[in-house]
C-alpha cells in the first residue's frame, strides 16, 4: 500500500544522513543563526593576568566574617606599608579600617592598633589627615555597649595621640573628655554610676590605669604649653616664631577655619541652651589653650579631682598612675 | 541591695538595656546617656559618610581605573550595611525610652525629622522606614503632635511621587509611598477616632488646599486622601467638599478627573463601607409582614420573591444605625457650598474653554455626568449644557447612553421649557425613527421620557403624540418606552394625549373639568406644584377602613394623651426617627417632599387650615368610595379628626413598607422619579440571539444535579460485558444486509408486510407493562 507523502517525508526525517568527504556536516533543520553584521565590537576587558600582589583586592577582606582572616589582612597590610605609604591606597585603606575600631574580636583590635602604630611612625601625616573620623569612631567605642570594645577605646585614643595630639585636641577636646569620663564612670549628670562600671572597675584595675594614662595624656597634650613640655625643638623654633605670627599668612594645618562649620552638614540643635551647660560646651571651638583649659576646669575638673583622690587611696597601679595626674593637674592649673 | 542587684544585670545589647531602662529610668540614666551618646556618634558618621560618600567612592574609582571599581562598591555597600543596622536599632531604642528622659533627648524628634527632610535622597531605605516608625510611635507617646508628624510626612509623600528617574534606582519610592499614605491615613484616623479632632483635620486640610493650589500634579496625594478619609467617614464636612471643589477644578487631568470622580462615586462607596461593617437592625417586623404575604395567597415562589424584595428593601434603608457617632449622612453634592459657581467654572473650564481637549471622550463623560448631578439636585441653571449635548447626541457616538442619562438628568422644573425643547427634538430626530434598529428608539423614548418627568413642559403635543404611535411597535422595547411615557402623560399633562390614549381615569377628569369649565391641571412653567401632607397616609387610611376603628387600636389611641405645646420639640423628634424613610433620601423631588413634610408635622395640629388651597382634583377620587383613596382626602380626614399617635406612625411606617416591597414585586407600579438616571435601563431589555456555545451551554446548565431523571444513555449500574442485544446493533451493517433473514423482508408480500408491521404495534404497545 502506497504511504502519503506526509508519511514519507516523516520517514526520511530520521533517516541517518551519510557524511561525505569533504563536504561539511548538513545543519541540522532548526539550527539557529548565529551570525552578526557590526562596524564596531568591543569586547569587554578581562582581566586575566591579575597582579597576586594587588593589595586593593584585599581591602574587602577587612569585613570578612572570620576573625582571622580580618587579623590577617591587617597584618599583610602592616608589612606592607613600607611599599604603599605614599600610594593613593592610604586614604581607602585607612577608610576601610578605622572601623574596625569597635570590632567584637580583641586580636582584630590590637592588630589595628599594630597597624596604626605602623603608619603613625611611617608617616603622621596621614593619620592627622584621617582625624575626623578617627575621633568619632573612637568616640564610638566609648560608649559602645560591649565593655570590651569601650575598655579598648582609650588605647586607641592615647596611641592616636602619640602622632596627632594637635590635630585631635583642636578639634575634639571636649567631646573625647565626655568619652573618657564616662568610659572611667565618673557619671557628670546623675550621681549614681552606671552599672557596667562599678562591675568593671573592681574587676580589673589594670583597664583603669589605662584610662587614666590616656586622660593623662589628653590633658597634657590639650592644657600644657609646648614649651612646658619642653620635648621638641620645633616647638620652640614655633614659639620663637608666634609672636611674629601673622593671621594673614597661610597657617601651618589645613583647614584652618573648619571650626566655624561653614560647609558641614549638621543637624541643626532647636536651641543649646535647653540641654544644659554640656551641650554648649560641646558647641564651643577648642582651638586654643585658653580655651581649653577654661572648659576643662570649669566643667571637669571638680570631677577629676574628687575621683583622683579615692583611686589613690585604694593604691596599687591605678594609685600610681592617678597620682601622676593628680601631679601634672597641680602643675597646669595651680 | 536592689542597687547592686541591678548591677548584676548587666546589659549586653540593646534591647535588654531598653527593657531595664523601661522599668527603672533613673538607676539606669547613666546606661542611657551613654547609649545616646552612641547614637549621636553613629549619626555624625553616617552624615559624614552622606557627605563624602560619594566623593570617596569616585577617588576610589579613579585610583583603581576600572579593575577595583565593582569591589569598592560593594564594600562600600557593607559598609553602609553594617552601620546602617546599628543606628536602626540604636533610633529605635532612643525613641522607645525618650519619653522616660524628656530633658535629654529634647532634640531627639528635631534630629529624626531632620534626617528625614534633609537627607532623605541618601538615606537607605530601611533607615528611613525605621524612622518613619518611629516618628509615628513617638506620635503615638505623645512626645510630638500629630501636627508635626503631618507637617514631615507631607513633603517625604510629595518628594517621592515626583516621576521620572531623577530619585535613583533603588529609591524604594513606591514602599515609602505606601508606608507614608498608610501612616498619614492611620493617623488621621486615630486621632479622630473619640470625637473629631477639628485642630488636627483644618491644619491637614490646609496643607491638602496648598497642595491644590500648585499647577504640579502633587495634588493627587490630596484627593486620594481626601476621598479614603471621606470612605471612612472621618472628614464629612463642607471643608472637605470644597477641597474636592478646588481639585475637581484643577488643570491637570488626573486630580481634576479625581475630584470629578470623588464627586460621582464617593458617598456609594462610603455607604457600602458602612454597610459591610454595620449588621442589619431591621425597623420592620420581617415575620409578620411575610406571615400576611403568605396568608393572602399561597405560592413557594412568591414567597421567594417577596424574601428577595426584602432584602433589596434592607438594601435600600441606608439610614444605618451601625454608622458611627457623629458621623454626617450627606451626600458630597450636599455639602457644596456654592454648587452654581462651580457648576458654571466646572463648565467653562473643563467642557466648554480652550483646554476642552485635554480630556478624552471617557472623562468628559465623567464631567457631564458629574454636572448634570450638580444641576439636577441644587436646581442650578446652566443654560450652556443643553447645547454642548447636542453635538454628542447621535446614536453612533460611543457610550451615548450615558451621555444621554447625564442629559435627562441634567433637566428640571426651573430651565426653560425652550431650552430643554432643542435637546428633546434632536433625541427625537436622531434615535426615533423608522430606519434605526429597535434599542437605538428604544433608547430615544426612554430618555425622552426621563426627560420629560422631570421638566413636562419640554416637549410640545404634536411630537409627544407622534412619538406615542410607537406604543404599536412590534419590538419590545420600543413598545414599552412609549406606553411608558403614556403612563407618564397620563399622570401629569393628559390634555396633551390624544384623546384614546388618556385613558379612563385622566379622560373622566379632563371631562370634569371641562364641564365645570375649569382650567386644567396642566402643569405651567414657573409654576410650582409642591405637595402637602404625610407620605403614605392614604395606606394608613384604608388599613384603618379595612380593620374597622375597633380593636385593641382604639384602646392605644385612648391611653396615648395629648401633649401641650411647651414640650412639642421632643415629640418631634420622637415623630422623625419613626417616621422618616430613609429609602428616598437620593431621590430629590421626594426629600423636598419630605422636608415639607416635615414643616407640615411641626405644626401638624392645625395644618387642616392649609389645606383650604388645594381642594381641587380630590373630587373625582372622593366618589369613587371604594376605589383609591387618594392622599390629600385621606389626610385631610386624618389629621382633621384626630391626632396621630406614634402607633399610627409605626402602622404607617410598616405599611410603607409593605408598599415598596409589593411595587418592586411588581403588584402595582408607580411613575417613580429617581434622581439618577440609569444609562443601562436606556436602551430597554436586548436580547440578543445566542450562539451555539450559549445555547448548549445553557442546556447543560439545566442537566446539572438531574442524576434520577437525566438519561441514562451510557451508565451501567453493574461492570458487564455486552449484552447480546448491544452486539447484535452495533454489528456492521454490510454483514447483516446479506442474511436471508434480512434479504427475506424485502421479497415479503404486502399482507405479510402488514402482519409484521401490526404485530409489531402491539409488542411496542406491550412493552411498557
Amino acid at each position: 500500500m502506497t504511504k502519503s507523502r506526509k508519511q514519507k517525508q516523516k520517514k526520511k526525517d530520521f533517516l541517518r544522513k551519510k557524511l561525505k568527504v569533504g563536504k561539511p556536516k548538513e545543519k541540522a533543520s532548526n539550527a539557529t543563526d548565529t551570525s552578526f553584521v557590526s562596524k564596531t565590537i568591543s569586547i569587554r576587558n578581562q582581566h586575566l593576568d591579575q597582579d597576586p600582589h594587588d593589595l586593593t583586592k584585599r581591602l574587602t577582606l577587612l569585613k570578612h566574617h572570620n576573625i582571622n582572616v580580618r587579623k590577617e589582612t591587617l597584618i599583610k597590610f602592616q608589612k606592607s606599608i613600607p611599599s604603599i605609604i605614599n600610594s593613593r591606597l592610604m586614604t581607602p585603606l585607612l577608610t576601610q579600617s578605622i572601623p574596625l575600631i569597635c570590632d567584637e574580636s580583641q586580636q582584630v583590635r590590637q592588630g589595628l592598633i599594630d597597624l596604626i602604630d605602623e603608619i603613625g611612625s611611617r608617616d603622621a601625616e596621614i593619620l592627622k589627615l584621617h582625624c575626623n573620623i578617627f575621633v568619632l569612631y573612637i568616640n564610638m567605642a566609648m560608649t559602645h555597649i560591649v565593655t570590651q570594645i569601650q575598655a579598648d577605646s582609650t588605647k586607641f585614643l592615647s596611641h592616636l595621640l602619640k602622632f596627632c595630639s594637635d590635630e585631635v585636641v583642636r578639634k575634639s577636646w571636649v567631646k573625647l573628655l565626655n568619652g573618657v569620663y564616662g568610659v572611667l564612670g565618673w557619671g557628670q549628670v546623675g550621681k549614681n554610676e552606671s552599672a557596667s562600671v562599678v562591675q568593671t572597675k573592681k574587676r580589673n584595675a589594670k583597664y583603669v590605669s589605662i584610662h587614666l594614662s590616656a586622660l593623662y595624656t589628653l590633658v597634657e597634650y590639650g592644657c600644657q604649653d609646648e614649651s612646658a613640655r619642653g620635648d621638641n625643638d620645633a616647638a620652640q623654633s614655633l614659639e620663637h616664631t608666634s609672636e611674629l605670627r601673622n593671621p594673614y599668612l597661610i597657617p601651618e594645618y589645613p583647614q584652618p577655619f573648619e571650626h566655624l562649620k561653614l560647609f558641614t552638614r549638621e543637624l541643626k540643635v532647636k536651641d543649646a541652651a535647653a540641654n544644659g551647660a554640656n551641650a554648649a560646651l560641646l558647641s564651643l571651638a577648642t582651638q586654643d589653650i585658653d580655651t581649653r583649659r577654661a572648659a576643662f576646669s570649669e566643667q571637669f575638673l571638680p570631677i577629676v579631682r574628687k575621683q583622683i583622690e579615692i583611686i589613690i587611696k585604694e593604691g596599687g597601679e591605678c594609685g600610681k598612675s592617678a597620682n601622676n595626674l593628680k601631679k601634672l593637674l597641680a602643675k597646669v592649673f595651680d | 541591695m536592689g542597687r547592686r542587684s541591678r548591677a548584676a544585670m548587666l546589659p549586653t545589647n540593646i534591647i535588654l538595656l531598653q527593657n531595664l531602662v523601661k522599668r527603672d529610668p533613673e538607676s539606669y540614666q547613666e546606661e542611657f546617656l551613654q547609649q545616646y551618646a552612641h547614637y549621636e556618634s553613629l549619626r555624625d558618621i553616617f552624615l559624614l559618610n552622606g557627605l563624602t560618600g560619594g566623593d570617596t567612592a569616585a577617588a576610589t574609582n579613579g585610583l583603581d581605573l576600572g579593575n577595583g571599581s565593582s569591589t569598592m562598591a560593594g564594600t562600600n555597600g557593607t559598609t553602609m550595611s553594617t552601620s546602617t543596622s546599628q543606628l536602626i536599632e540604636l533610633v529605635g531604642f532612643v525613641s522607645q525610652v525618650c519619653s522616660c528622659f524628656p530633658r535629654e533627648t529634647a532634640n531627639f524628634p528635631s534630629e529624626l525629622k531632620q534626617l528625614l527632610l534633609e537627607h532623605h535622597k541618601s538615606l537607605p531605605f530601611e533607615l528611613k522606614e525605621k524612622i518613619l516608625s518611629c516618628l509615628t510611635m513617638l506620635r503615638n507617646k505623645d512626645v510630638i503632635t500629630a501636627e508635626e508628624l503631618i507637617q514631615s510626612l507631607f513633603p517625604l509623600l510629595v518628594a517621592y511621587s515626583s516621576h521620572g528617574n531623577s530619585l535613583g534606582a533603588n529609591s524604594h519610592a513606591k514602599e515609602l509611598r505606601k508606608i507614608i499614605y498608610t501612616n498619614l491615613i492611620s493617623l488621621l484616623k486615630n486621632c479622630n477616632t473619640n470625637g473629631k479632632n477639628q485642630k488636627l483635620n483644618k491644619s491637614t486640610q490646609a496643607v491638602c488646599f496648598n497642595l491644590l493650589d500648585k499647577p504640579d500634579s502633587q495634588g493627587i496625594w490630596a484627593t486620594k486622601l481626601t476621598r479614603e478619609l471621606w470612605r471612612r467617614g472621618i472628614w464629612d464636612d463642607s471643608r472637605t467638599v470644597e477641597i474636592m471643589t478646588q481639585a475637581a477644578l484643577h488643570q491637570d487631568v488626573k486630580i481634576a478627573m479625581s475630584g470629578a470622580m470623588f464627586f460621582l462615586d464617593a458617598d456609594k462607596e462610603r455607604e457600602e463601607n458602612f454597610e459591610e461593617k454595620s449588621e442589619d437592625e431591621d425597623g420592620f417586623d420581617l415575620d409578620a409582614l411575610r406571615h400576611k404575604m403568605q396568608v393572602n395567597k399561597k405560592s413557594g415562589r412568591r414567597g421567594k420573591k417577596l424574601e428577595n424584595a426584602i432584602k433589596t428593601v434592607k438594601k435600600k434603608k441606608k439610614n444605618g444605625p451601625g454608622a458611627p457617632q457623629g458621623y454626617l449622612n450627606f451626600s458630597a453634592i450636599h455639602l457644596l457650598r456654592d454648587p452654581q459657581g462651580f457648576a458654571e467654572k466646572l463648565f467653562k473650564e473643563h467642557l466648554s474653554g480652550k483646554t476642552k481637549n485635554k480630556f478624552d471622550m471617557e472623562q468628559k463623560i465623567f464631567l457631564m455626568q458629574l454636572l448634570s448631578r450638580l444641576i439636577g439636585t441644587h436646581k442650578l441653571i446652566v443654560l450652556g449644557i443643553y447645547t454642548f449635548f447636542l453635538k454628542y447626541l447621535t446614536p453612533k457616538q460611543r457610550d451615548v447612553t450615558r451621555i444621554m442619562s447625564a442629559c435627562a438628568q441634567a433637566c428640571h422644573d426651573l430651565i426653560p421649557p425652550d431650552v430643554i425643547n432643542v435637546m428633546v427634538r434632536k433625541i427625537a430626530d436622531e434615535f426615533v425613527s423608522d430606519g434605526v434598529a429597535n434599542e437605538v428608539a428604544a433608547a430615544g423614548i426612554n430618555t425622552i421620557r426621563e426627560i420629560c418627568s422631570r421638566a413636562p413642559l419640554s416637549i410640545d403635543e404634536t411630537l409627544l403624540q407622534d412619538l406615542v404611535e410607537y406604543k404599536g411597535s412590534k419590538a419590545k422595547g420600543v413598545n414599552m418606552a412609549a406606553k411608558s411615557l403614556i403612563a407618564l402623560y397620563r399622570d401629569v399633562a393628559p390634555e396633551m394625549l390624544k384623546k384614546k390614549d388618556r385613558g379612563k381615569n385622566a379622560a373622566i377628569e379632563v371631562q370634569g373639568a371641562k364641564k365645570e369649565g375649569r382650567d386644567s391641571k396642566r402643569p405651567q412653567f414657573g409654576v410650582e406644584n409642591s405637595v402637602h401632607g404625610i407620605a403614605g397616609i392614604e395606606l394608613l387610611a384604608k388599613w384603618k377602613k379595612q380593620h374597622g376603628e375597633g380593636s385593641e387600636n382604639e384602646g392605644a389611641y385612648a391611653s396615648w394623651e395629648v401633649d401641650d405645646g411647651s414640650k412639642e420639640d421632643d415629640v418631634d423628634g420622637e415623630w422623625v426617627s419613626m417616621d422618616s424613610d430613609k429609602e428616598y433620601d437620593v431621590d430629590m423631588e421626594d426629600s423636598d417632599d419630605e422636608k415639607n413634610n416635615a414643616a407640615d408635622k411641626d405644626k401638624e395640629p392645625d395644618s387642616d387650615l392649609e389645606l383650604s388651597d388645594d381642594d381641587e382634583g380630590t373630587k373625582v377620587a372622593k366618589d369613587q368610595e371604594n376605589k383609591d383613596i387618594d392622599s390629600e382626602a385621606a389626610f385631610r380626614e386624618f389629621a382633621s379628626t384626630r391626632i396621630l399617635t406614634p402607633a399610627d406612625f409605626a402602622k404607617l411606617q410598616e405599611l410603607r413598607n409593605e408598599e415598596s416591597v409589593a411595587e418592586i414585586m411588581g403588584i402595582h407600579k408607580q411613575d417613580k422619579r429617581e434622581d439618577l438616571v440609569d444609562s443601562n435601563t436606556l436602551t430597554g431589555p436586548i436580547r440578543y440571539k445566542q450562539s451555539r456555545e450559549e445555547r448548549l451551554q445553557k442546556v447543560l446548565e439545566g442537566r446539572e444535579g438531574r442524576d434520577k431523571y437525566g438519561s441514562r444513555r451510557g451508565k451501567r449500574d453493574n461492570v458487564h460485558s455486552t449484552t447480546n442485544r448491544e452486539k447484535e446493533r452495533r454489528k456492521n451493517f454490510v454483514m447483516s444486509i446479506h442474511k436471508r433473514s434480512v434479504r427475506g423482508k424485502q421479497k415479503m408480500s404486502l399482507r405479510d408486510k402488514q402482519k409484521v408491521l401490526r404485530a409489531h404495534i402491539t409488542k411496542q404497545k406491550k412493552k411498557g407493562h
